[in-house]
């Protein structure tokens, strides 16, 4: 250890005794009985863990909640990477779902079928091209994991995975305008233990609701419910998507990771990226001059 | 020995200086003085300058090192990555960028830096060294960083850098080994300075200070940036000039 990390090690046990030793017993009764509660905050934030997600699919909200996530084309059914032995397949979404507005259902099929044809022999997904993946598509990125800062007037979501970054800001109202932008205007609160996250301002270029491709409008508007479970061990968010533009009625959707320790570490997305085996992949986010 | 010296210290001695800390009030709170909000700078150069004027101390490999960048930038048989792909500028050319960025204290633990520009983020461990193992198994372009505060100075050692990376955007060079050494503090209400020392003896003959100063400004917001969409107006920062 360094001398000075450890003259600042033994400067805040020192410190921190201090504040021991000098609460008197109601202050110490107070902490005793708010410390489990922390005031109605999920505890979400560390240095020593971060959320991995449990898949890269939507999950069915519970029964009775109102219309799920797009499921594949039941033509096209879809095997993952990790679905067990078996031909690896495409997502081909479900335009003939009814919730669809004939546009939203219009452009998924042509989605699939530049897909289905081989123009574009892998479908585009956000993250995998290094864009942004907006609200709520963003959750869905599984294989790296994601951390979050709180402190008393923002949340901060920061993905490992091109260090993708949304801010909340804990205030009950919207700013009068708001430009479009690929994450939106985030604003939260807590809630008996869950963090409330509402979204709107979300442009829609190359923005989807999910790997199936579901578009959306500028018109979206998404809550998000974080909560941990019990054991501490599980995160999950109760999502739902409205958007009178693009849905006949508003999207329920689920997601789950699991506490993971991992440090936050640099992944970027745009390195050794290319499109080696000429996949005619989605372009990535490039400059053709540079900003400044 | 200085160990032994502390613990030598006798009752009494520790009673006076418990009950001085106390009176004192403020004593351990200023340990840590609050730098976060959002700053911005107001002033962009793409060479970097010296604290101490004059041109970079190269060595004769840096020397070369520098000449090749500057070369392949203009002919374009080196990308300037950084601004194409927008990967991470690396340290300290990311202290130079024209775009706010916002100093976070948490989560406990870690003060992280988070820029607008290509959305960076830097970790700082807060009073831990830097892991070795990681410096190099995952080498970074910004690098892996250890903080903590002397008095009202957040010294910020980095290391494990990528070797992919400038130290400007004229192509000053560095090697894998570059370590460096900021000292961010507050020096008024609403400036914050940031001295980075550069240490990298393969390409420079002696270790050199850049200094940066941005102002505080919690008036905006950090936007969403994403390569080659129009970004935020720069005009309030002298310097830039936007091709």
């Amino acid at each position: 250890m360094s001398k000075f990390a450890f003259k600042g090690t033994l400067a805040a046990a020192f410190c921190a005794g201090i504040a021991v030793w000098a609460m008197n017993g109601h202050a110490f009764a107070q902490a005793a009985t708010q410390a489990p509660a922390k005031g109605g905050i999920p505890d979400l934030a560390s240095v020593d863990f971060a959320w991995l997600a449990l898949g890269a699919d939507w999950r069915d909200p519970p029964p009775g909640s109102g219309h799920g996530p797009i499921k594949p084309d039941p033509d096209h059914p879809f095997h993952g990477n990790v679905a067990g032995e078996g031909q690896v397949t495409i997502r081909i979404g479900n335009y003939r779902d009814p919730v669809l507005k004939p546009w939203a259902a219009a452009q998924m099929l042509a989605s699939n079928e530049e897909a289905l044809s081989g123009k574009r022999s892998v479908p585009f997904a956000a993250q995998a091209r290094c864009w942004p993946g907006g609200v709520p598509g963003q959750l869905l990125y599984p294989a790296e994991p994601f951390y979050f800062i709180q402190t008393p007037k923002q949340v901060w979501m920061i993905w490992e995975r091109d260090h993708m970054v949304r801010r909340i800001y804990l205030t009950d109202k919207h700013s009068e305008t708001v430009t479009p932008s690929w994450f939106g205007e985030s604003i939260g609160h807590y809630d008996n233990g869950e963090l409330v996250v509402d979204t709107v301002g979300l442009s829609t270029r190359n923005s989807y609701i999910d790997n199936f491709r579901t578009p959306h409008t500028e018109k979206e508007h998404v809550v998000e419910r974080f909560k941990v479970s019990a054991d501490g061990k599980t995160l999950e968010a109760s999502v739902v998507v409205d958007d009178s533009d693009t849905f006949n009625e508003p999207l329920h959707l689920v997601q789950r990771w699991r506490k993971v320790k991992n440090p936050l570490l640099e992944t970027v997305c745009a390195e050794n990226n290319g499109d080696y085996f000429h996949q005619n992949l989605f372009p990535l986010p490039e400059a053709d001059k540079p900003d400044f | 020995m200085g160990d032994l010296r502390v613990r030598s210290r006798g009752g009494l001695e520790w009673a006076a200086l418990l009950a001085a800390t106390i009176l004192s009030g403020a004593a351990c709170a200023a340990d840590t003085p609050d730098l976060s909000g959002i700053y911005w700078a107001t002033r962009y150069n793409p060479k970097i300058q010296l604290v101490d004027g004059g041109d970079l101390p190269l060595t004769a490999a840096g020397k070369a090192a520098y000449e090749n960048n500057m070369a392949g930038l203009k002919d374009g048989s080196i990308p300037d990555n950084a601004r194409k792909l927008c990967v991470p500028d690396g340290v300290p050319r990311v202290l130079a960028n024209p775009y706010p960025f916002e100093i976070v204290d948490g989560p406990p633990g870690q003060t992280t830096i988070i820029y607008e520009l290509s959305h960076q983020v830097r970790a700082i461990a807060m009073d831990k060294p830097l892991s070795e193992k990681e410096l190099i198994t995952f080498p970074a372009f910004n690098g892996h960083s250890a903080g903590h505060f002397e008095g009202d100075t957040l010294v910020v050692e980095t290391a494990g850098f990528k070797d992919k990376s400038f130290l400007d955007a004229t192509g000053a060079p560095h090697t894998d080994e570059l370590r460096t050494f900021e000292r961010i503090r507050k020096v008024s209400p609403t400036q914050l300075e940031d001295v980075v020392t550069i240490h990298d003896p393969e390409y420079y003959t002696r270790d050199w200070q850049a200094r940066f100063v941005y102002t505080l400004r919690n008036d905006v917001r950090i936007e969403d940036y994403v390569c080659g969409e129009q970004h935020r107006d720069l005009s309030s920062v002298a310097g830039v000039r936007r091709p």
